[in-house]
């Protein structure tokens, strides 16, 4: 068996009377894409505002590559590799694709205090931010304001922040949210790039996309992890196509 | 080179002509005037640097001019005069108060921010009404200007204008540099979408932190000048409504464009000297004028100058 890269033990999280997650285990392995799917309201982006320091555990341990994160900020996490998207885009919508992707490039090389040397002609920041728009098929777009792009174009544009970062392992949070299908297809045959590269924890709804890609699937139901098994086990499992995937889907 | 920095050059240059005009017209308090104004366009600029591109809502920016402004002062009414000593001291106290008290307010945000950094400015106003060993609420007059020996003497308003202007002038240029740089567009990223800052491994509370801290230090800068033009200080120059004064020079220049905070001390100041000479109702007037400009451009002073940037900014660059 591969190490374990991320693992959460025993996670909790309550909003009042909401269980949003309810003692969660979950180990990703290196070098696996592990998708988690679940109905809405399910505890997903909760489980992911928790493993990448947003939101304080209740209770509960998160470890990644041998190192105990619990109380780490999400700034010290994400310098140590674990790096999430959003579902809904956060990007800077007044600055160009390329200065928001040279900002990640920015934050993983530390040197954030210069403040005399022009950024945006700095071709040690430009080089590599203009490399990750050109792996998510942006590259005609770096210097377009990004309050100006298209939807599916501001989604690939969270991706390439996060790579940009030069991760360990990603936390992408439905980065098909809102995608036509051209767009999703683009973006699947993406992940399947980017998978033999990284590890990926993956949030998605596209059942599709999931089983394409997934090598091992969590299904969150009301904050519990109901099953975790690989893509043909959940395929199969009689509550899974109850609660979740609903009859006579998963083909 | 952009229109910003143009717009800024020529502003300097009306600046040092200013004693020119005031030769040729026979008013020499002209140049008094504008000395005054150009210490507050470096006050205002340093604001900017805060408001305008980390989007930090500093109430209390005043207690930076203040605290340069009585540093000079209390030097002074120790006997120690040199201008070495006054400057360095003015810059280092009050950079000193502006990481103890960015190191509390940053941590809220807000209305909050505002409250706090509101609370500390009035603080040192209150701190300085009550030291009596130092004037009190009657203030302190200070003896003579900094001594820099015979090479830079400030007593002579000719050779202390140009100071100033030299000053502004430099730290306009500094400005154009620090936000074009790696740590200027982080700050304005982070004015913008903070959270995304931090998930991409930020610890974004230092660069804010950093910001104040060279903020306010440079406004300390200010006060040891306005120190040396009014051989004066008292502790309404950290009244809260001199804080509130230097957001409405912020604001109504133009924020986030360095040029628009140096617009916006001229013209207020301007407008304060001419209107209260015209009516004793000149704060409503001039509430009035302000009220207009930022109706008109929101971009203030400076966005109405440069209103065909936009258009440009719209397509494509690179
Ligand atoms: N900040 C919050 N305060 C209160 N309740 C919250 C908060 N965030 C999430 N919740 C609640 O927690 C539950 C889980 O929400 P979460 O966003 O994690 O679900 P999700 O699985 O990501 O759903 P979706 O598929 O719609 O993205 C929901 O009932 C939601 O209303
Ligand atoms: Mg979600």
């Amino acid at each position: 068996m591969a190490d374990v890269l991320l693992s959460a033990q025993k996670v909790s999280k309550r909003f009042g009377g909401i269980v949003a997650s309810d003692v969660i285990d979950l180990d990703v392995e290196a070098g696996t894409l592990h998708a988690i799917i679940g109905p809405n309201g399910a505890g997903k982006t909760t489980l992911v505002a928790q493993l990448s320091g947003e939101l304080r555990l209740d209770s509960g341990e998160i470890s990644f590559a041998g190192r105990d994160m619990t109380r780490l900020a999400m700034h010290e996490r994400a310098q140590a590799g674990l790096v999430r998207s959003f579902q809904i885009t956060s990007v800077v919508p007044q600055l160009t694709a390329c200065e928001n992707v040279a900002l990640a490039v920015q934050a993983h090389d530390g040197h954030s205090f210069r403040c005399w040397k022009p950024a945006r002609s700095d071709a040690s920041l430009r080089d590599p931010a203009l490399a990750c728009l050109n792996e998510v098929g942006l590259a005609a777009k770096a210097d377009r304001l990004v309050g100006s792009l298209a939807h599916g174009e501001k989604r690939a544009l969270e991706i390439a922040m996060v790579l940009a970062t030069r991760p360990k392992m990603l936390l992408l949070d439905e980065p098909m949210a809102g995608m036509g299908p051209e767009d999703s297809a683009r973006l699947v045959a993406l992940l399947a790039k980017l998978k033999q590269r990284f590890t990926i924890l993956l949030i998605e709804h596209d059942m599709d996309a999931v089983f394409a890609l997934a090598d091992r699937i969590t299904v969150l139901v009301y904050g519990r992890v109901m099953l975790t098994g690989s893509p043909g086990d959940v395929r199969t499992d009689p509550k899974v196509r109850e609660a979740y995937l609903g009859e006579g889907a998963g083909s | 080179m952009d229109r910003t920095k143009v717009l800024a050059m020529l502003t300097v240059l009306g600046l040092a002509l200013v004693p020119v005009a005031a030769w040729a017209f026979d008013e020499p308090f002209w140049i008094d005037l504008f000395a005054r104004v150009a210490i507050f366009a470096i006050a205002a600029l340093s604001l900017d640097l805060i408001l305008g591109f980390a989007g930090l809502v500093s109430f209390g920016h005043a207690i930076y001019m203040g605290l340069g402004a009585y540093t000079v002062g209390i030097l002074s009414y120790h006997g120690i005069t040199a201008g070495l000593v006054h400057f360095p001291a003015a810059i280092v106290v009050s950079a000193l108060a502006a990481l103890m008290i960015g190191a509390i307010s940053l941590r809220t945000s807000g209305v909050f921010f505002i409250m706090i950094t509101l609370a500390f400015g009035q603080m040192g106003y209150f701190l300085a009404i009550s030291i009596n060993a130092y004037g009190g609420d009657d203030g302190l007059s200070i003896n003579r200007q900094s001594d820099f020996g015979s090479l830079l003497r400030l007593d002579d308003l000719h050779v202390f204008y140009y100071l100033v202007i030299v000053i502004l002038a430099a730290l306009l240029w500094l400005g154009f540099r620090l936000v074009n740089s790696r740590f200027g567009l982080l700050l304005q990223a982070i004015r913008f979408n903070e959270r995304r800052m931090n998930a991409l491994g930020f610890p974004t509370f230092r660069y804010k932190l950093a910001a104040f801290v060279i903020s306010g230090a440079v406004c300390g800068l200010a006060g040891a000048l306005l120190a040396n033009l009014t051989l004066f200080v008292s502790p309404s120059l950290m009244h809260w409504f001199r804080s509130g004064e230097l957001l409405v020079m912020v604001i109504a220049g133009g924020m986030a464009t360095l040029v628009g905070p140096v617009l916006g001390a001229i013209i207020y100041l301007m407008l304060e000297h001419v209107l209260a000479g015209l009516t004793v109702h000149w704060p409503a007037v001039l509430g009035a004028i302000l009220l207009l400009i930022v109706l008109f451009g929101k971009q203030g002073l400076a966005g109405i100058l440069l209103a065909r940037k936009k258009v440009k900014e719209a397509k494509p660059h690179g």
